[in-house]
């Protein structure tokens, strides 16, 4: 089992709740909220991107975090 | 006197397939750190942490085999790019009362007159009767009188 620690400060949490959705196929994955950071567990990842999946979905993350922020500025 | 300029350390911790940099959010902060690393997520695994009060930490793992060489690299290309989105950030924050100003006045202010309306209105307030300079008057009328 692996977990990502997301910080509040650094991540959105909308960003982090897309990337669990957008890999929810691939693994099981269950999001905890904590005061100041977003846990994601992963279990059962699919053998084939099991490698990858953490990294993966932590870019998504960082990708979509910038993307709302973005957006929010504009 | 030191005519040397302080510089700043930009630490860095090398690991298997992974470099680790923790930065100093009052040097660099972390809407442009965020932006640096939007740029490298195409390149590498980008994963970011507060490992303390005011600092960032930042890891780059490669996506396939990387040597230390290649590792070194990769941080040295991301502390450049940093200081870019630092310099951008600082004059997006210096510049933006500026903006802001120019924004509002030219949303905010009186709608100016369209020339066409200006041009009208003086029109309107000539008097066509009067031709000093003889403007209507043909040129043939002109130039005839001229030479005859």
């Amino acid at each position: 089992m692996a977990e990502l620690r997301f910080t509040r400060s650094l991540y959105d949490e909308g960003a982090v709740r897309r990337a669990v959705e957008a890999f929810g196929a691939l693994a099981k994955l269950e999001l905890t909220e904590h005061p100041h950071e977003l846990l994601v567990l992963i279990r059962d990842p699919h053998p084939r991107y099991a490698a990858v999946l953490e990294d993966e979905l932590a870019n998504y993350a960082l990708t979509a975090t910038v993307q709302n922020r973005a957006k929010g500025a504009a | 006197m030191n005519d040397v300029p302080e510089t700043v350390e930009l630490p860095y911790a090398l690991a298997e397939r992974e470099v680790q940099l923790t930065l100093d959010e009052e040097v660099y902060p972390r809407d442009a750190v965020l932006g640096c690393a939007y740029l490298f997520v195409d390149r590498c695994y980008v994963f970011l942490t507060r490992p303390g009060d005011k600092q960032l930490g930042v890891r780059l793992r490669a996506k396939g085999e990387a040597n230390e060489a290649a590792l070194e690299a990769l941080a040295g290309e991301f502390a450049n790019e940093l200081l870019n989105q630092v310099l951008r950030f600082r004059i997006g924050e210096s510049s933006r009362r500026l903006r802001e100003y120019t924004f509002a006045k030219a949303f905010f202010s009186q709608p100016a007159r369209t020339s066409i309306d200006a041009l009208l209105a003086e029109l309107d307030a000539e008097d066509l009767a009067e031709d000093p300079l003889e403007i209507q008057v043909p040129w043939q009328k002109t130039a005839g009188a001229e030479n005859g």
